[in-house]
């Protein structure tokens, strides 16, 4: 019974701990911030997507890689995580980088749904793309190798330009061309 | 006393877990204190004024999403910068919002009203500072960073800022074929819908310090810049390539020629994944340009069998090569022959189909507004057309049920033709001149800067700058 009391009256401590803490109400603006959608300066923890991840890094399909049931914001982290674990990842990037688009509905519309999502699909692909070229710089030869097969599957006209932009670097002994691009494009229009 | 330690153990961490996803209280009360709130009923026909979110913690309802997507947006407000040309660098985008936006309808029906073809959020011109919000559609949209994207596009339209169509791009093919406003804006520079929204998205990615966001934020940068804008990045335009009988390849974009690399006069110019090819046959190389003079070896399975399968006299008597992205084939024109292979699979025999004409080159109307677009056709040398089927099982057919090829009645007296942007077409004709088609007057002129040369081959749309051969 003693242990019991014990036990009970530190389980209340950790309770009133964590109610002053602020957890069991509303956060605070700026706690907000941290939980779910970080603000510019504020550091922020990239939360692991767990096992569901790693069981899907198994299947060929982007859907696998960062499965399109999660919300985008999911998504965008289980490919920085991805991203972040380099050439071991190489397979998974190149996946996702070739994986065919989902069809959407209404893309002639620019601001419906469908065009919106189908944007998210391109930038995730751009993400993945842009890690492939990162990793030629250290590895050409099997980057090359791996790209060139990105390449001949991807279909998507925008990729495509991408695409060739990073494997020209290759062959010119540039590697990690497509990222210098992209860097390019945002200082041009800084620079405007 | 000890089961209800237990059960408050258990249950606690749930009900703290799913509270930290609800909106607080103070983000609720930032939307209702600067914005006037309607939603729309059905049952009454009318807007009736909403004060108040039901549930804070209805992470789909769509004044819980615009109220987070306001806050984040506030959040920008510090890193303003004048001296920027993105309108929402210059304000905050917080502060851009509410300029110019002080009334959001949520329209709970779609069909109704604007909230058609998948609409996420429209504006309506007649309507000053007000936005509407389609409910349904916006609860399918789950990013805080996308949902305010959408609101600074829209609030840009309410300054008259619409759209054009695209010249370039699966969106240029779509606005070709709809007949809505347009996917696209000229420029970045003209700070459109499109314009504001990259500017509020490089604003995130200079200032944030979320890995995440910033690859985001970095990607969407990317997208905006070479699907959004028909004024491309890094000077990029869109163009042909042409073949001279001199060798020479060059780029055109429409006033001005580049040189790219020289190939043999005799090869032949493919137009193969969005890059110019050159498959020489004497040479038995395929070389792909990627942005560099330096060509790179690029062979494919007919190249790499070519001078096994076909003799020495086949090989002399080829009369053009076809690897473009609008079949689901490739083929070789032979002077009494032609022979297609499946580009799905290396597994499917090839087939030959004999030919009644004489055969000059291939000739491909992808896009083309002048003549029947997406057909693939051999010109003869009398200038009359011959096409082939559209697809490798209505070749398969075809050659089964030995069918000549279906003679096309018209001879528009070209042997190459490509469409470029929306709508400019480019004909190179027997004489090889290369000459650009005015709609308008229904007249061909010559492209000045080719004068005197003599082009065998157009292939298009190709996308080049000097910039990408030198970064």
């Amino acid at each position: 019974m003693k242990n019991w009391t014990v036990f009970g009256i530190g389980a209340i401590v950790i309770l009133v701990v964590i109610i002053v803490a602020g957890v069991g109400k509303n956060p605070s603006p700026a706690k907000s911030h941290a939980l779910y959608r970080p603000l510019p300066n504020h550091t922020v923890v990239v939360a692991s997507s767990g096992s569901a991840q790693k069981q899907a890094l198994v299947a060929p399909r982007i859907e696998n890689q960062i499965p399109r049931q999660q919300d985008l914001d999911q998504r965008q982290k289980a490919l920085y995580e991805i991203t972040q674990k380099g050439f071991s990842k190489r397979t998974e990037l190149s996946q996702i980088a070739m994986s065919p688009l989902p069809k959407f509905e209404n893309l002639d519309n620019p601001h419906s749904i469908g065009s919106y999502k189908h944007r998210e699909e391109i930038n995730l692909r751009i993400t993945a793309l842009e890690a492939l070229d990162k990793l030629a710089i250290e590895h050409p030869q099997e980057m090359r190798r791996i790209i060139e097969e990105v390449a001949a599957k991807q279909q998507e006209p925008t990729l495509r330009l991408l695409i060739h932009i990073s494997l020209d670097g290759i062959y010119t002994h540039r590697p990690g061309k497509l990222s210098r691009a992209i860097d390019a494009m945002i200082a041009e229009k800084e620079n405007s | 006393m000890r089961y209800l330690v237990f059960l408050l153990l258990i249950v606690f961490p749930f009900m703290a877990f799913s509270q930290q996803n609800c909106l607080p209280q103070n983000q609720a009360d930032f939307l209702f204190n600067n914005f006037r709130i309607n939603q729309w009923s059905a049952a009454t026909s009318s807007y009736n004024p909403v004060n108040s979110i039901a549930n804070l913690c209805d992470s789909q309802a769509p004044l819980v999403r615009v109220a987070r997507a306001l806050h984040f947006m506030e959040g920008l407000n510090g890193s303003q910068n004048p001296k920027s040309i993105s309108v929402v660098s210059q304000e905050g985008a917080g502060n851009f919002f509410k300029k110019r936006i002080a009334v959001i309808d949520i329209e709970t029906t779609l069909g109704v009203h604007g909230c058609v073809s998948g609409t996420v959020a429209y504006v309506s011109p007649n309507e000053h500072n007000e936005m509407h919000i389609c409910a349904p559609n916006l609860s399918l949209y789950d990013s805080d960073l996308m949902t305010s994207y959408v609101l600074i596009h829209e609030a840009r339209h309410t300054e008259g800022y619409s759209h054009v169509h695209c010249t370039h791009g699966a969106y240029g093919a779509y606005d070709r074929i709809t007949p809505g406003a347009g996917s696209c804006d000229d420029s970045f520079e003209n700070q459109g819908s499109y314009g504001v929204g990259a500017g509020f998205m490089a604003d995130i990615y200079s200032s944030t310090q979320d890995p995440v966001l910033k690859q985001e934020a970095r990607s969407n940068l990317v997208t905006d810049f070479i699907e959004r804008f028909n004024k491309l990045p890094l000077n990029i335009h869109q163009g042909l390539a042409a073949h001279s009988e001199t060798g020479e390849v060059s780029f055109f974009d429409g006033s001005t020629k580049n040189t790219l690399f020289m190939a043999n006069p005799r090869a032949f110019l493919v137009y193969r994944l969005d890059i110019p090819v050159v498959f020489d046959a004497a040479a038995n190389t395929v070389k792909s340009y990627y942005y560099s003079t330096q060509l790179q070896d690029t062979p494919g399975p007919y190249a790499m069998r070519f001078t096994q399968k076909f003799s020495a006299a086949e090989r002399d008597s080829l009369k053009d090569v076809y690897s473009g992205n609008l079949h689901n084939f490739r083929c070789l024109l032979f002077d009494t022959k032609v022979v297609c292979r499946s580009s799905n699979s290396d597994t499917e025999p090839e087939l030959e189909i004999p030919l009644t004409i004489k055969p000059v080159q291939f000739l491909l109307t992808e896009n083309s507004v002048l003549v029947d677009s997406g057909l693939l056709m051999i010109v003869a040398e009398d200038g009359s057309l011959a096409e082939l089927p559209s697809s490798w099982s209505d070749l398969k057919l075809s050659v089964l049920l030995k069918d000549d090829l279906a003679r096309f009645n018209k001879n528009y007296g070209l042997k190459s033709l490509v469409t470029i942007g929306d709508g400019l077409e480019y004909g190179v004709d027997f004489n090889g001149n290369l000459s650009s088609f005015d709609p308008n007057s229904k007249s061909w002129s010559a492209v000045k800067p080719y004068s005197g040369q003599k082009i065998k081959r157009v292939v298009a749309p190709f996308f080049w700058s000097k910039v990408l051969e030198n970064l």
